[in-house]
């Protein structure tokens, strides 16, 4: 008996001494994890102070340069420091409170320093906006004003990242009575009293409506229901639709996401509110491969165009890919306008393969996109194309004339040449009225 | 009787320590399929096997020794560390074999691996949800990157903090299945069923006051996207 409860003392000590044991290595686990934490978000904040500094300074010297060559290089420095100091604003806790106005305005910078440099090296003779450089100069020094107090603040009076990050996920949006966001939303409230920098308001992506908007009108939820039942009349002959739903959406192009319900999974479509076009559809549909049953390719494609032809009235395809995978084929269509090809008028089509019907689409580009276009005239003939390319490469083949998308939503006539050098393959797209190399993209 | 006892709270106690001591060595995440395992991932990749014509193979969701071999000899056939564990790069090399390359009509021009964690955040985020779901929470982090307020990167968006729970709790971490990855290619390939959102939240979850401000496009399934 005595042994036995020496044994069951010893094991009560045991017990209490590993419990203690295992607390305290959890707790400085847990402490010395948390301080890694805090130290990379510190790390971040400064980074980004640091990177924004080297822009007020390149942006200041900027403004006395008389040399071209020195602006350029000064606008390739701003537009790496903009990259870092957005980087390193990505690895803080914002997310739920982002600094919209203060992001806007590094975005613009970016674009300005991009915008500029291209002028700067091509020598056309563009000068520096310096209206827009000092209206940016002034808005980056005023945010940086606020990164110091904020800085000095959280350097002097240690304050936690992680506290804020905890405040954020508790309260649930931006904490009132954390002084580092109070700074942070200071600073970005000083940033949206500056007007809208206009020039860059026009040249971002901005989506604009499609050309075919103002020609038509605003369709129901039930004619929107109806639409998407007669498109897909064909599809569904064999299929019992049990129910439907109808659901209203406000995005880029306001439409209703039009559901049915059948026995052969959901089909799921979106119809545009406006003139009630076919954006994309998805049918959930179980694709079973058996001996029997494996669509041709040839069917497909010509299903595919079938169905593009009755959605949309487009005749003249071209198919720019396919893609077979063990259940169903995907097909990339754009259109061809007089002779010329377009790209931006996009189309994806997916066909089961076990009955050819259609399980995906998406026309979203093509309805972006697609408008009466009149060509730039062609002022470089095919045969002079060569004068406009790398002598180094090998296999040069002129495809023919394209349409690509340039930036700022603009549509560039090109030649589309693919050629080679050693291993690697090349597409090349040069300007058709002025010669330029407009695109290179690597063949992979 | 007190022998009993006596035996029995040792046993409980070692059996405690041993869970513990389990709990504070790394993070315990599951990250690969073993033999053993048994679920939807599994059957997922018993079907692909079987597409593959691996005719042995039965798509039972249980990993049994056939599909322990077949695996093995796909990891030897594509130089692949071969022990029979479906880890990530074997999901991957399972998948591409079914898949094409993907074509310069991409959204993004991205790499194979950018491809496996916008497959992994959606599994993360949205599996289980109505396809077109799963495709919108891949568009929502592709929307992100192309907008100027947010990281310039897939993985800057995925890894920001606070920004996806499924980083935050460790869902992000568990194997996608084959419906992610085809998810996370039509989101790639310009699918957008979330119309242009930049922020999607569960309403029956969600009490963060400022995502409820934001103006609402559409809700599919549980989730609701808004810009």
């Amino acid at each position: 008996m005595e042994v036995k409860k020496l044994l069951l003392r010893i094991f009560a000590v045991a017990l209490a001494v590993s419990l203690i044991v295992i607390t305290y290595s959890q707790v400085s686990n847990n402490q010395r994890l948390s301080l890694q934490v805090e130290n990379n978000y510190q790390l971040a904040f400064i980074d980004l102070t640091t990177h924004l500094e080297h822009v007020e300074e390149d942006l200041v010297m900027t403004m006395a340069s008389a040399s071209q060559e020195n602006m350029a290089i000064m606008m390739a420095s701003i537009w790496r420091n903009v990259y870092a100091a957005q980087k390193s604003i990505g690895q803080l806790p914002f997310v739920l409170a982002p600094l919209e106005e203060t992001e806007k305005l590094l975005f613009n910078v970016a674009g300005f320093a991009e915008d500029t440099l291209v002028s700067l090296v091509n020598n056309d003779g563009i000068d520096m906006n310096y209206d827009i450089l000092q209206n940016i100069t002034h808005q980056v020094k005023d945010v940086n004003t606020s990164l110091q107090k904020l800085t000095h603040e959280i350097l002097t009076e240690n304050k936690s990242w992680l506290q804020l990050q905890q405040q954020l996920i508790n309260t649930a949006g931006m904490p009132l009575n954390n002084s580092i966001a109070n700074g942070l939303q200071e600073m970005d409230g000083k940033v949206s009293q500056y007007p809208e920098l206009s020039i860059f308001g026009q040249k971002q992506s901005i989506v604009s409506k499609p050309d075919w908007y103002e020609y038509s009108r605003d369709i129901s939820p039930q004619e929107a229901m109806e639409k998407m039942q007669r498109l897909i009349s064909s599809e569904i002959d064999d299929v019992f639709i049990n129910n439907g739903e109808v659901v209203a959406t406000r995005g880029d192009l306001p439409g209703y996401m039009v559901t049915l319900f059948s026995n052969k999974g959901n089909i799921t479509g979106q119809i545009t509110k406006r003139a009630g076009r076919l954006n994309w559809l998805i049918w959930e549909k179980p694709i079973i491969l058996t001996a029997g049953n494996n669509i041709d390719i040839h069917k497909a494609t010509a299903k595919a165009q079938t169905f593009l032809l009755d959605a949309h009235q487009v005749t003249d395809l071209k198919e720019l890919s396919r893609t077979v995978t063990p259940n169903y084929y995907e097909f990339n269509y754009v259109c061809v306008d007089n002779g010329i090809t377009c790209y931006p008028d996009l189309f994806w089509v997916r066909i089961a393969r076990d009955d050819g019907k259609i399980v995906g689409y998406n026309g979203n580009q093509f309805l972006m996109n697609h408008r009466q276009r009149v060509f730039n005239e062609v002022k470089i003939a095919e045969e002079h194309i060569n004068n406009f390319l790398n002598p180094s490469l090998t296999e040069v083949q002129v495809m023919g004339l394209v349409l690509i998308p340039s930036k700022f939503n603009q549509e560039i006539l090109v030649y589309e040449v693919f050629g080679e050098i050693g291993a690697e393959s090349y597409i090349i797209f040069i300007n058709a009225t002025t010669g330029k190399e407009e695109l290179i993209i690597r063949k992979k | 009787m007190s022998n009993k006892i006596y035996l029995t709270s040792l046993l409980v106690f070692l059996v405690v320590l041993l869970v513990i001591s389990n709990g504070f060595g790394e993070e315990r995440v599951r990250e690969a399929l073993v033999i053993g395992d048994f679920g939807e991932d599994v059957k997922s990749i018993q079907e692909i096997l079987i597409e593959m014509d691996y005719d042995d193979i039965k798509a039972t969701g249980l990993f049994g020794l056939d599909t322990f071999y077949a695996i093995k000899s796909i990891q030897e056939n594509n130089d692949l560390e071969v022990t029979g564990v479906v880890n990530e790069e074997t999901i991957s090399t399972l998948i591409q074999s079914e898949l094409e390359e993907i074509e310069a009509t991409q959204v993004l021009d991205i790499t194979d691996n950018e491809l496996t964690i916008l497959a992994k955040i959606i599994y993360g985020e949205a599996r289980g949800e109505p396809y077109q779901g799963q495709i919108a929470v891949g568009a929502v982090v592709i929307n992100r990157v192309l907008h100027p307020s947010f990281p310039n990167t897939i993985a800057g968006v995925i890894y920001e903090p606070l920004a996806f729970t499924a980083v935050a709790d460790g869902q992000f971490y568990l194997s996608p299945n084959q419906e992610s990855f085809r998810a996370a290619r039509d989101a790639l390939v310009g699918m957008d069923p979330s119309d242009g959102a930049l922020y999607y939240y569960n309403p029956a979850k969600a009490t963060s006051k400022w995502i409820w401000s934001r103006p609402i496009i559409k809700r599919i399934g549980k989730h609701t996207f808004a810009r």
